[in-house]
């Protein structure tokens, strides 16, 4: 039987309908008062003109009264619902970003973009072995043709390849 | 006369071989982009900004251009395809649409929708050239209170028109603004929110962040998604509509032109409200309306064409008083920051080359973007089976890449990956980007010109409702305020009335 498009599942992570969204309210008004008091100790005046912190203490407030408004207001419905939260997924994405920087800055960027590459599609992507490689290949000799050699960005180069 | 020859002198800015080679390769890439499944115009735009920094202004913004109505398009063909749209302004193409290429129609949906961008495009470009040397001029008066409360209402109204959850909306924006205001103070010089970083000095790179929440952001929220989606049709014959479905498709056309160019100029109401208004509107007048959402090609043919004529004229207020009316507008806005160009009303006195040149360079763009879409179609088609892990890494490399190669800085790529995060986390929490850019965008503008006022009047706020033009912002701006709280005022009332039937039925039931 199909489901009826008004009793579809949130996924998980995301409020259901209806609900209050009082995290997101709660994690807004914290930095919102972060800011607010921070802003405070810049000086909101400064010789009778406004100061450093008059501006952000003002922004501060207006993130506070809209905190109040998410965790009490509706919490919208999901845009895409066919989500699974993957948070190895995630996790592993973010830490091979990290790995892009350290390899981009040591070893350079065509070494850094095949290795990143290769292991994204391999193994985020689970695509198979020889696209990944192939792939990982194309996209580090296209970007050193064009980052390198025609636009001639200075990025970190590979010690084994020419500028 | 004299704006139609400054027009004309536009095209010796466009029509140089780098800015043509320049528009097709933007309208190329942006239509190829849009097409691949989970890219939108946004998120091409913001990873491919890179690419502008070794041009000169002009060919830069030329370059953009063509990449968003490119984009804009890719979107409309996977909205007819697979039913998902590239951008929220082609969700309403998916009523239609989408119904024609069950019905084997695809190609005459995709036909009649490049046409009626095309003659849009076109009209509203003629409209956005007659209307920017006026509006400059009457901009030109514009002082420090007068420029805050523009960005003020700006702000405003993208928040009330654009359809998303307002307090989650007004948050974003509040958020913009205090991300704005990392770094020292321009006037004081005291550093503000950096943490004692000497990087956060100068401020966090606003590209790097924008390529962070649409580019990382979009990634890593595809990671959470199954699977590609399947195009209706692997191939496609007879672009060309029949005399039929054109007949049909005059009127809306016509109306979807004049409706974009006017709801084009509102904040917040772009291309989006453009071609839902046109829908609207074609549902109305039409003596079938039961027949819209069935396959009418009205409804293909009117909005997009509303579509496209909106996003064209999004580009005055932008370009003659320095105020993005969305959030590609805003990544314009930025693009042109970079270039050491500041959008406002002096820049068509102050660079002429630049407003005419992005003015010619788009009718030369929808000329190629129907030229190219004709052709192409099949190759976009076949675009649309690429998997979305290929389509992910090829976009990550890029954009940290690109984020790198601001400025050779290993902090703008970590601000670009921890944006990548937040951006991620606001779209499993029900947030949108799109304010925080705008409002990033627009803080420095907004605080500089508030310090200004209240150094003008000695710290007197009434500085604001004693001069006319900032009086009628102002007025404006409570019209908006009074006229958005009614609404979700009845909107709650309406909530609650409902949770109040729902609960005597529950309670009915139970009994």
């Amino acid at each position: 039987m199909d489901a009826s498009p008004d009793v579809e599942e949130s996924p998980p992570g995301a409020a259901a309908r209806g609900d209050r969204d009082w995290a997101s309210g709660a994690v807004l008004a914290v930095l919102a008062t972060g800011a607010m008091v921070m802003s405070w100790q810049l000086g909101l005046t400064r010789e009778g003109s406004p100061g450093p912190g008059l501006w952000p203490f003002l922004c501060g407030g207006l993130l506070l009264a809209c905190s109040a408004g998410v965790a009490f207001g509706p919490v919208p419905a999901p845009e895409d619902p066919e989500t699974e939260f993957r948070p190895i997924k995630l996790i592993s994405a973010i830490a091979l970003m990290f790995a892009f920087i350290l390899l981009l800055t040591t070893l350079g960027v065509v070494t850094a973009t095949v290795v990143v590459g290769f292991t994204w599609l391999r193994f985020i992507a689970a695509e198979s072995w020889r696209l990944s490689v192939v792939l990982a290949l194309a996209v580090g000799l296209t970007v050193y043709l064009v980052f390198i050699v025609a636009l001639d960005i200075p990025l970190p180069l590979d010690v084994f390849l020419p500028r | 006369m004299d704006t139609l020859n400054a027009f004309w002198s536009g095209f010796s800015v466009a029509a140089t071989p780098i800015n043509l080679a320049l528009v097709l390769l933007g309208v190329f890439l942006g239509m190829v982009i849009g097409v691949l499944p989970g890219l939108g115009p946004t998120t091409t735009i913001a990873i491919l900004l890179p690419i502008t920094f070794t041009l000169d202004a002009s060919s830069a913004i030329i370059l953009l251009a063509g990449i968003y109505y490119g984009a804009m398009y890719g979107g409309t063909i996977t909205s007819v395809l697979v039913k998902v749209p590239g951008e929220i302004a082609s969700v309403v193409t998916t009523f239609d649409g989408y119904q024609m290429a069950r019905q084997g129609r695809a190609g005459p949906a995709l036909g009649i929708a490049a046409i009626g961008s095309f003659i849009g495009g076109i009209a509203a470009t003629f409209l956005l050239v007659l209307l920017a040397r006026p509006l400059a001029a009457f901009a030109e008066r514009f002082g420090a209170p007068e420029l805050f409360m523009v960005a003020v209402v700006g702000i405003l109204l993208v928040l009330a028109i654009g359809g998303q959850s307002l307090p989650r909306s007004a948050a974003m924006v509040a958020a913009g603004l205090l991300l704005a205001s990392v770094g020292q103070d321009q006037v004081t010089g005291v550093s503000r929110f950096t943490f004692g970083s000497m990087n956060a000095l100068g401020g966090l790179d606003l590209v790097a962040i924008a390529m962070g929440l649409f580019g990382i952001g979009e990634v890593l929220a595809n990671l959470d998604k199954s699977g590609p989606s399947k195009p209706l049709a692997s191939r496609i014959d007879g672009i060309w509509p029949s005399r039929e479905d054109f007949r049909r498709s005059k009127g809306p056309i016509a109306r979807g032109t004049v409706i974009g160019s006017i709801v084009g100029l509102v904040p917040g109401g772009g291309s989006v409200l453009a071609s839902m208004a046109s829908y609207a509107a074609e549902r109305k007048v039409s003596k079938h309306p039961e027949k819209f959402g069935t396959g009418a090609i009205e409804g293909v043919a009117g909005p997009e064409t509303a579509n496209n004529a909106g996003s064209t004229m999004s580009f005055l207020p932008l370009l003659t008083l320095g105020l993005p009316t969305g959030t590609v507008m805003a990544l314009m806005f930025g693009a042109l920051l970079l270039q050491g160009v500041t959008p406002g009303p002096t820049l068509v006195a102050d660079h002429p080359e630049i407003f005419w040149g992005v003015m010619a360079s788009m009718l030369i763009g929808n000329v190629m973007l129907l030229v190219l879409n004709l052709p192409l179609v099949g190759l976009f088609v076949q675009l649309l089976r690429v998997r979305m892990g290929v389509i992910a890494s090829i976009t990550v490399l890029i954009t940290l890449l690109g984020v790198y190669s601001l400025n050779n800085s290993v902090f703008d790529v970590v601000t670009c990956i921890v944006f990548g995060l937040v951006g991620y986390l606001m779209r499993r929490t029900g947030f949108h980007p799109g304010p925080l850019v705008l409002a990033a965008v627009l803080g420095t503008i907004l605080e500089t010109n508030l310090r200004n006022s209240l150094a003008i009047s000695d710290g007197d706020p009434t500085i604001f409702v004693s001069r006319p033009i900032s009086l009628v912002l102002v007025l404006v701006l409570v019209l908006v305020l009074s006229a958005t709280s009614l609404k979700a005022l009845r909107s709650g009332r309406k909530d609650l009335n409902q949770t109040l039937k729902d609960h005597d039925s529950v309670e009915g039931a139970t009994r």
